[in-house]
């Protein structure tokens, strides 16, 4: 098992450390990684320090393996309350989902806008 | 064009003679009829080809009108993807805001299911400046029947769309974003007071949103403003809705229904779920069932209603099969020679599996109660019955009941074994396997024995038991007792949901149908369960329908009044539900003779008028 390590870099900046296996739950970046054009810091340029913590809190949740065992139901469980977020934040992880192509982040956003919307959570201001 | 005459005139020669043959061909001497002319030379046509068997589909092979008319070298695209046409200028990073989602997802939706495209798409030059792409898009299928490649054929036509001055490259191309509308162009920002479903494109609200939710729910949207109400008046969405909701084997078979098309998914899920265009008629139907019975089964398949054995004249077990195709125009029954019939019975099940299988199990025969199992595939040429020797059978029963589930397992429960004693147990068998083996569900508890009961699935692989004749103690009762349980659980357990309670007592679960036994249970698309018919007792009318939809919280029953003139009697063996929204009422006239060429039919949705 590799434990390679990368660095992200957000729109504003900031660094962050990530494992490369973890990060490959990012179609772009896994793209980027196999491309070899990683250069160990890759620019996510159009997500913010804030989301893209957020982000990576996602991926390393979801990266089970021996080291990291969750069953399907504690999985789930654990997403209901990530997702327990505001509008503008699930609107920019949908996005930073979108970006960076993680399946299961972007149907998760996208199921959670439309529980909304079922629970009549929101407010068509 | 006296200054060379000689070749002028050599010219007219040709050009008269050519004339003389178009004349004698094609009578006006106009041009040639097709525009062979116009398709290589005046519209430049672009050819692309796929490779359908990468992931992400790269393009292997481009032509050079492609390359003149896009701007974009072979070496620059071939090995990439298509869809970077749909982007402004090789510097954007997704696709442009004008560019019709709609027909994107179209595009997707065609290459999905492997058919044909058709279309108009906007593009962009490799400058950035717009190009209509008038698209075809043909699969080409490989010797075992996969996608290989796709051709698309573009004819490129000029558009006038003011689009602004092209970004550069900028990487921060914010008014070029696949997952945000146009109208979000440049302010992504969705704290500044303005709701964020707004600023999602068109295509992700409709596919990614709105098909989550239910029928009621897409209904209610979409009357919140002009935008919502276009995005649900697709069909696309209507029918992801519809799938989600009731699941895709519903779906599957609403599709089979003629005149569904027609009406429209959306028109459908509002029928199903309001039912506010069921009603009754009657419908007469040509031949005959020879000699006439009673206690037969009766199951439908497709829009084929079938009719299984029963009790002839001095109760002889009957053993023929009688058909009555409703898509035909003038319906009538008619006998089908089955070769190896089963032994003749009455009181038994006949249950549809696997598309177009029947499965014949228990009742009643000459020898006395059976307990075996005959599947018949009606498409196949020549039908024949065939025995199923499962493993481990039930006890030989009749006035059992079945339902089907996953489509290939059939579920048998309760009936009456030797000498009137009641069963309360419930078998699976599995139909799908080579050598099927019955397997009794364990469960603690189970509701008191029973027989004349009905099984009816919802949810995917729960089961409802309504009604019957139950044991009470040494007596035996008509039952309105509704109890479920849920298959898909490690360990099913039945679970009570409402009763008939005491005489006299308030019922939580409103006002339960009054207990009785041989009904009809219809399953509703979304898990609702509708009870009419069977044997009741007392004053109360066999017609009158109930409603209860098991999955929610507090089930409670509600009456259903529809128009029409109901049957007279309905029982559950004589009764059968066709495309999932047609309750078939055999013999509904009157309690003893068995009227079969006038049917009455219970229609949930509209487009059968």
């Amino acid at each position: 098992m590799s434990t390679k390590k990368i660095m992200l870099k957000s729109s504003d900046g900031k660094m962050f450390e990530i494992e490369e296996e973890t990060a490959r739950q990012c179609q772009t970046i896994a793209h980027m990684i196999e491309a070899e054009c990683t250069d160990n810091v890759i620019p996510v340029s159009n997500v913010t320090s804030e989301i893209l913590e957020m982000v990576i809190e996602y991926c390393n949740k979801h990266h089970v393996d021996a080291a990291n065992p969750c069953s399907d139901e504690d999985l789930k469980k654990w997403d209901k309350e990530f997702m327990e977020k505001d509008q503008y934040t699930i609107f920019h992880l949908m996005n930073a989902a979108y970006d960076l192509h993680i399946k299961s982040l972007l149907a998760l956003a996208y199921q959670t806008v439309a529980d909304m919307v079922n629970d009549n959570k929101w407010a068509f201001e | 064009m006296e200054w060379d005459s000689g070749s002028d005139l050599s010219a007219d020669d040709a050009s008269s003679l050519a004339d003389d043959e178009e004349g004698g061909l094609f009578p006006g001497g106009g041009p040639i009829p097709y525009p062979v002319g116009n398709l290589l030379h005046t519209a430049p046509c672009g050819f692309v080809v796929t490779d359908a068997v990468e992931p992400d589909q790269p393009i292997i092979y481009v032509n050079t009108v492609f390359e003149m008319v896009t701007g974009y070298r072979a070496e620059e695209v071939l090995g990439g993807n298509c869809r970077f046409l749909q982007c402004r200028g090789p510097f954007a990073k997704r696709r442009h805001p004008l560019v019709d989602s709609m027909v994107v997802s179209e595009i997707r939706k065609c290459i999905d299911e492997g058919i044909e495209f058709q279309g108009e798409l906007l593009n962009f030059r490799k400058d950035g400046s717009p190009l209509m792409n008038r698209l075809r898009l043909t699969p080409i299928y490989g010797d075992d029947d996969t996608i290989t490649h796709i051709i698309g054929i573009q004819f490129f036509i000029e558009t006038d769309i003011d689009l602004g001055p092209v970004l550069g490259s900028s990487t921060k191309e914010k008014s070029i974003d696949g997952i945000y509308s146009a109208l979000a162009a440049g302010e992504r920002n969705v704290s500044r007071g303005m709701c964020g479903l707004f600023q999602l494109s068109d295509e992700v609200v409709s596919m990614k949103i709105l098909s989550r939710l239910t029928p009621r729910d897409v209904a209610s949207v979409s009357s919140v403003c002009r935008r919502l109400y276009v995005l649900t008046k697709n069909e696309d969405l209507w029918r992801r809705v519809c799938q989600n909701a009731w699941g895709s084997e519903t779906t599957r078979v609403l599709e089979t229904v003629p005149g569904a098309k027609r009406l429209g998914w959306g028109r459908l899920a509002r029928e199903l779920t309001t039912l506010e265009a069921a009603a009754w008629r009657k419908l007469s139907v040509g031949g005959s069932v020879e000699p006439s019975r009673c206690n037969f089964s009766a199951c439908a398949v497709g829009n084929r209603v079938v009719l299984f054995g029963g009790e002839g004249v001095n109760m002889q077990p009957m053993n023929d099969t009688f058909v009555l195709d409703l898509n035909s125009d003038y319906p009538e029954w008619q006998h089908v020679k089955v070769s190896s019939p089963p032994p003749g019975r009455w009181g038994h099940t006949l249950t549809c599996v696997n598309g177009s299988n029947l499965v014949v199990f228990g009742g009643c025969g000459q020898q006395g109660l059976l307990n075996d199992v005959f599947v018949l595939n009606l498409d196949a040429k020549p039908p024949t019955w065939r025995e199923i020797s499962g493993l481990a059978p039930p006890l030989p029963r009749s006035w059992h009941s079945s339902c089907t589930l996953d489509g290939t397992k059939l579920i048998v429960s309760g009936g009456c074994a030797d000498s009137g004693v009641l069963l309360s147990d419930t078998f699976l068998l599995d139909l799908s396997i080579e050598k099927p083996v019955w397997r009794e569900i364990p469960a603690a508890w189970t509701p008191p024995s029973r027989l004349g009961h009905t099984l009816s699935v919802y949810g995917g692989r729960k089961i409802l038991m309504f009604g019957g004749l139950a044991k009470s103690g040494p007596l035996k009762f008509r039952s309105s007792d509704v109890f479920t349980m849920d298959l898909s659980e490690e360990e099913p357990c039945w679970r009570c949901v409402t009763g008939s309670g005491m005489p006299g007592a308030g019922n939580p679960g409103g006002v339960a149908p009054p207990p009785r036994l041989d009904h009809v249970a219809v399953n509703l698309p979304g898990g609702r369960i509708l009870i009419f018919g069977g044997s009741v007792a007392g004053l109360h009318s066999a017609s009158q329908l109930y409603l209860l939809d098991p999955t929610e919280d507090k089930p409670t029953w509600r009456i259903l009044n529809i128009p029409g003139r109901p049957p007279r009697f309905a029982w559950g063996h004589g009764t059968c539900v066709v495309g999932g929204t047609r309750a078939i009422v055999l013999g509904g006239q009157t309690g003893e003779e068995w009227m079969l060429s006038e049917l009455h039919e219970l229609s949930l949705a509209s487009y059968l008028t």
